[in-house]
């Protein structure tokens, strides 16, 4: 019969806790959209999470919800938090999505 | 431990690893599509001065066998492999018992901070980097003075720049393998400081023959403009909270948002690496494998917090280096005075 200490039997809690996590997370590595949305819902402020969420709802054709987050990414790009590297990179490139997404709207 | 119980040992982690990764439903993400694109010309990559060019030839080589993700997901799992086998034989090395040293390979196992390496397909530049930092120090672990080993050390080296520029920390961790294991049977010509002042004289020729200091500094964009003080603020702080979530991983992410974070936890950051400075220093005697784990640590993130990348705040796959570091420490810790035995020599320069 097994027989363990109470810091082996810890050390054992702690991999196992450890191997359940990790399980989880590499099924969030799995797909664009499921990993955009995990970012995203970990830092909801980050105009750069939004902004990711936005291109990968709009690559798997979700263009409301995309259009949605794409707002949301410009809109945070304004707060006083955000750095200036990212300020303006992920306005543009929130912008010119946003235009994708209208015109792949107009096709529907 | 019997031959059998390290066949167990690995026949259960080799279980772990392949549930937990082999996953026919995953594709690609983030910056993987880049380097598809980048690796479909029929041309094989440069290897010379192309960066990541191990990198690329890996990629360039499965496009054009036309492998699925799977395919790419498998490398990263066989090379995170080899570096499970490189921290198993360096805790070893570093006088630590064996089933310590299987502990260690498990903590970085199936610690959510791997994931990132290994699930990644783009991590696959970490993994190579860490397999020649890694090499690297095995070498420099024993007889560093011989021409045999200094050429392993060099070509291991090469090898994990080749897979990712980020392996130039091995010119820190190097010298730090041979100054605190310090080989007694070193011959006089061979001081445990000459790999200190090789790798400082290999560093300052690599950073004149990049265009100087300013751009290594600016290595990412040259427009940008960050001041050095603010870049070590952020930095502390990402290193802190990648600290916080090595112990207990509840969110881990890719891209946390550091610019919410207020100056008085960038302070605290600051304080956490100056505690960990500190405590390598303080144990450097009495837990000499714990205070080289913590060094191993600092001196491998140390290059982030000069080399700015303001885009890229440091992550889990660019902290996998120095986990590595933090979970040598944290073995030899739960080792209980019972670490690096007749391996660490009491009078070395340690």
């Amino acid at each position: 019969m097994l027989m363990f200490s109470t810091r082996q039997a810890l050390i054992v809690g702690l991999l196992l806790a450890y191997a359940w996590d990790s399980y989880g997370y590499v099924r969030v590595w799995s797909s664009e959209l499921r990993l955009a949305a995990y970012v995203a819902a970990h830092a909801p402020e980050k105009p750069r999470a939004r902004l990711n969420l936005g291109r990968a709802l709009l690559l798997s054709g979700r263009l409301d919800e995309a259009a949605v987050e794409l707002d949301l990414a410009e809109e945070l790009s304004a707060g006083a938090a955000v750095p200036s590297w990212d300020r303006e990179d992920v306005r543009v490139a929130a912008r010119q999505n946003r235009l994708l997404t209208a015109a792949l709207r107009a096709l529907q | 431990m019997s031959v059998r119980q390290h066949v167990w040992c690995a026949v259960v982690l080799l279980i772990v690893l392949i549930v937990w990764y082999v996953d026919r439903a995953a594709t690609w993400v983030f910056e993987d599509l880049t380097w598809m694109q980048s690796s479909a010309g029929p041309v094989a990559p440069a290897v010379w001065p192309v960066p990541r060019a191990l990198m690329r030839w890996s990629w360039w080589a499965q496009v054009q066998l036309g492998q699925p993700y799977l395919a790419f997901r498998l490398v990263n799992l066989a090379l995170f492999g080899l570096v499970l086998a490189e921290v198993w034989w360096l805790v070893r090395r570093v006088g630590l018992s064996a089933p310590a040293a299987w502990l260690a390979v498990a903590g970085v196992a199936v610690h959510p901070m791997s994931v990132e390496v290994a699930a990644y397909a783009a991590g696959r530049s970490e993994l190579l980097a860490a397999i020649g930092v890694l090499a690297a120090c095995l070498c420099a672990s024993g007889g560093w003075w011989r021409l045999p080993v200094g050429i392993g050390i060099v070509l291991s080296l090469g090898l994990g720049i080749a897979g990712k520029e980020s392996a130039v920390v091995g010119l820190g961790l190097v010298p730090l393998t041979v100054w605190v294991m310090d080989d007694r049977r070193r011959p006089r010509w061979a001081p445990a400081w000459m790999p200190v002042v090789i790798a400082a004289s290999v560093a300052l020729v690599a950073v004149r023959a990049y265009g100087g200091l300013r751009a290594v500094v600016n290595i990412e964009l040259h427009s940008l403009s960050v001041t050095w003080s603010e870049w070590l603020l952020l930095q502390a702080a990402a290193t802190q909270r990648l600290l916080s979530q090595v112990v207990w991983p509840s969110a881990l992410t890719p891209d946390a948002d550091l610019d919410q974070v207020g100056v008085a936890w960038r302070l605290g950051g600051l304080a956490v690496l100056l505690a960990a400075a500190t405590g390598a220093w303080w144990f450097r005697r009495r837990r000499p494998v714990v205070a080289y784990g913590l060094a191993w640590c600092l001196v491998s993130v140390a290059p982030r917090f000069v080399v700015q990348t303001p885009r890229s705040y440091l992550n889990a796959h660019q902290f996998f280096l120095p986990f590595v570091g933090l979970v040598i420490a944290g073995v030899a810790w739960l080792a209980d005075g019972r670490e690096g035995g007749d391996k660490w020599n009491s009078g070395s320069a340690w």
